[in-house]
């Protein structure tokens, strides 16, 4: 009898989460008033029904695309937000259910993605919220450019730390 | 490796970082004196310069990440492919993988590569030409001048100059075809041709063939990876996002877009938060049946519980399948996320092959929350450890034996006159012939009295050898039975049968562990032999240790008795077991090869391998060695008679 075979085939659940996540970020770019977002889930979900992280970052790309659109244009800031929230989710969980059909094989478990997604949507959301309450409390008149280098200083001490 | 540990469980902060966090600390300074006091914030000039290109060097860094991360910089570990046996080689892979260029580095190696696939051909070739009628002083000529073949491709693979036009190696070019490799493959395909190898699979020489590894991954040992622990850098994409957004935003001034950027920073601090994986786990393994017959399936449950008190979020776990055998439904594999106190249960089938075969540490794949650090460890298991699968002979199988025999009485028709059945000559009378064989026929026709003699029966001693050395450890697929496990379940047969024919018989093997069972007769010695075939250590696996040819002959003919007479049972993978074989012949043991065909055709490397063994299969036949080529699917009965038409007696 000859051996199972072992593709990389990606769990159900893997894919389900991925398309949600795209979901969630192409609707909070519509809201902001970006269509261009639209296109990347089915391309980030192709990338990962074929295991490709390049064809995942294509997808994931068009969705930040509409992000930043979003972003630009002056859209809600809620809608800019939920946008990038789902924008980094369809990456994390589309190349985590990427790594798993790559480690695991047939044996990927959706149990194992969904309370990954679950511990990453909790982070990403209170950051997103926090950082919210941060903008509306520094958009009483400090200049524009102090905003911006603080965060910027922050994002450069976490990212130097983090690589 | 417990250094390794500890050496990677820190991080290390380098120059470049320290900077990049002073410059971030600065950058937050600057910021917080212009919340203070807005009237700064305008006029002060140099501030904005250097905020710009912060930005520029931020949207830069992004790309970067980006680009190096999807080039196939990702750091998460690729584990072996533990559903196949990896204690089979395929005889011609590695020809194959040279001329696929999968092995070389660089041009130049791909080349040497080639060279070498060359001379290995050209060897063939000219012993092809010496056995189709070319004299040994016109080879070289031949070879240079191309006269052995009509396809040109094929004799430029050895001669200087290239036989393809401008165009022809434009178009190869174009289709990323080496012009040296396609001569190769014409090359094969006219040897195999030349020496009349029909019936091939691959026989279009501009077709590269079946693949001849399995291209999802790699095939090896769980013992064979690292413990470690690692960054996967998955959030790089993440990262670079994040500074894209940032660095943007502050270039073009839209607060909303380096506000979307925050979000990034989340799953990217939830690393330095969070703890590094160590899952404390139990695991138990159970086997539906633990002594299998050949062939069985055995369903393996593993139970894989969390006994620490926090909570495992990312566990990938894989069972250590023992390297001799196939998964056969079912994953070893199981990925799980468990609550302390929770437990996962998972089950695979594999199939039970001869031997003794112990399970491996199984391999845990831990991740901490977020994925972004992952650690690799190997794991003890409790319950049952090891499948152990003894062979049991049915059929009345035997391998012809020679006329070589010892004194004692037995079944093998010898050339001896003397009391027997079967008629042999007639001598003149001497005082003390038994009445009975004198023949009285001729004394009534008045002549001398004369005494019938008839051929007498004598048991042979037969030694049965087994070539176990690593380089045996063939098979024609990576699916299909290898060589040792064919030889073993004949030699068990024929052990048997020859026992049961009053011969003596003994057991020995060429490997790099000792093994050795004299002749003997009886029943008890069945016992002892069947033993030894199922589990001595010398059949099992591909041995670590090295196989040193000069000893074991020595040892072999200290032991070997004077009129024992061999049958080896081997692939002849390499030219070795021909050289054994011809001097153990040499040295007055008749010798008959039992040869199990692992040799495919469905690629050129493996062709070029299989065209290897028929060779040293004539040149044994030179040797005046017998020879039974038993090909694949075939049982060795019809092996036997097909090759004993062709022996002289």
């Amino acid at each position: 009898m000859v051996a199972v075979t072992v593709e990389r085939v990606p769990s159900r659940a893997g894919l389900v989460l991925t398309g949600l996540a795209g979901l969630v970020a192409a609707a909070g770019a519509l809201l902001g008033g970006s269509v261009a977002a639209l296109a990347g889930v089915p391309v980030a979900i192709l990338g990962v029904y074929r295991t490709s992280r390049p064809v995942l970052a294509v997808g994931v790309a068009l969705l930040f695309v509409g992000v930043m659109l979003a972003g630009l244009q002056d859209g809600a800031p809620v809608a800019v937000l939920v946008a990038m929230v789902g924008t980094v989710l369809a990456w994390d969980v589309g190349e985590n259910a990427i790594s798993m059909a790559g480690q695991l094989r047939t044996g990927a478990s959706g149990r194992a993605e969904v309370v990954h997604a679950g511990a990453v949507s909790a982070v990403t959301l209170t950051v997103a919220i926090a950082g919210y309450s941060v903008f509306l409390l520094a958009s009483g008149g400090q200049p524009g450019i102090a905003l911006s280098l603080l965060v910027f200083g922050t994002v450069l001490v976490v990212l130097s730390l983090g690589r | 490796m417990s250094d390794r540990l500890s050496e990677t469980d820190e991080i290390d902060l380098s120059g470049a970082t320290l900077v990049l966090v002073g410059l971030g600390a600065l950058a937050v300074t600057i910021a917080i004196v212009f919340v203070l006091d807005p009237e700064l914030a305008p006029t002060f000039d140099p501030i904005v310069v250097v905020e710009y290109l912060m930005a520029i060097l931020g949207v830069g860094a992004a790309l970067g990440l980006g680009v190096n991360y999807l080039r196939g910089e990702q750091g998460e570990l690729d584990p072996p492919l533990v559903e196949y046996r990896s204690t089979v080689t395929v005889p011609g892979t590695s020809i194959d993988a040279d001329l696929a260029g999968t092995t070389a580095e660089g041009a130049l190696g791909r080349y040497k590569r080639i060279g070498a696939v060359r001379e290995r051909l050209r060897a063939v070739l000219e012993d092809v030409l010496s056995r189709t009628g070319v004299p040994e002083s016109d080879r070289e000529e031949v070879v240079e001048s191309g006269a052995w073949t009509d396809d040109s491709a094929a004799t430029g693979f050895f001669q200087s100059s290239s036989p393809f036009s401008a165009s022809d190696r434009i178009r190869m070019r174009a289709t990323r075809q080496h012009p040296l490799v396609v001569q190769a493959r014409h090359a094969i395909d006219a040897v195999a041709s030349r020496l009349g190898v029909d019936g091939r699979e691959w026989t279009d020489p501009d077709d590269s063939g079946a693949r001849s590894e399995i291209d999802e991954g790699w095939v090896g040992r769980l013992s064979d990876v690292q413990r470690q622990i690692s960054e996967t850098d998955r959030l790089r994409i993440v990262t670079g996002l994040t500074l894209f957004a940032v660095g943007t935003g502050v270039l073009l001034d839209a607060g909303l877009v380096v506000l979307a950027g925050v979000v990034g920073l989340g799953p990217i601090a939830l690393r330095y938060v969070g703890p590094t994986p160590a899952p404390q786990l139990e695991i138990e393994r159970e086997l539906d049946d633990a002594e299998p017959d050949p062939d069985e399936q055995v369903r393996v449950t593993v139970t894989v519980s969390n006994v620490g008190d926090r909570m495992v979020s990312d566990l990938r776990y894989l069972d250590g399948v023992p390297p001799g055998l196939n998964v056969v439904d079912g994953s070893p594999r199981h990925g799980m996320a468990l609550r302390p106190g929770a437990s996962a249960r998972f089950a695979y089938v594999v199939e039970a092959e001869r031997g003794e075969h112990a399970f491996e540490e199984p391999l845990l794949i831990a991740r901490d929350v977020i994925g972004s650090v992952e650690r690799v460890e190997r794991a003890e298991t409790s319950g049952e450890s090891s499948i152990r699968c003894e062979p049991k002979p049915t059929s009345d199988l035997s391998v012809p034996v020679r006329a070589q025999t010892s004194r004692d009485v037995g079944r093998v028709v010898t050339d001896v006159g003397g009391s027997g059945l079967e008629f042999h000559s007639v001598r003149e009378y001497r005082p003390g012939d038994p009445l009975k064989r004198i023949d009285w026929n001729r004394v009534a026709r008045g002549g001398e009295p004369a005494t019938m003699q008839f051929r007498e029966e004598h048991a042979a001693t037969v030694v049965l050898l087994l070539d176990a050395r690593g380089e045996a450890f063939v098979a024609p697929e990576r699916d299909a039975p290898n060589a040792i496990e064919r030889s073993l379940g004949a030699v068990a047969e024929v052990f048997r049968s020859r026992l049961d024919r009053d011969d003596r018989v003994g057991l020995g093997a060429l490997a790099a562990e000792d093994c050795w069972l004299p002749p003997g007769a009886g029943h008890g010695h069945w016992a002892l032999a069947r033993r030894l075939l199922a589990t001595d250590p010398a059949f099992t696996e591909g041995g670590d240790g090295n196989f040193y040819t000069l000893l074991a002959m020595r040892r072999l003919r200290k032991r070997l008795p004077k009129h024992a007479q061999l049958v080896l049972f081997s692939p002849l993978a390499d030219d070795a077991a021909v050289s054994i074989a011809r001097r153990l012949h040499a040295y007055g043991y008749p010798m008959t090869v039992v040869s199990p065909d692992a040799t495919a055709t469905d690629t050129p490397g493996r062709t070029v391998a299989h065209l290897e063994r028929r060779l040293r299969l004539s040149r044994l036949r030179d040797a005046d060695v017998r020879v039974i080529d038993w090909r694949r699917d075939e049982p060795l009965s019809i092996a036997v008679d097909r090759a004993q038409r062709r022996w002289s007696r």
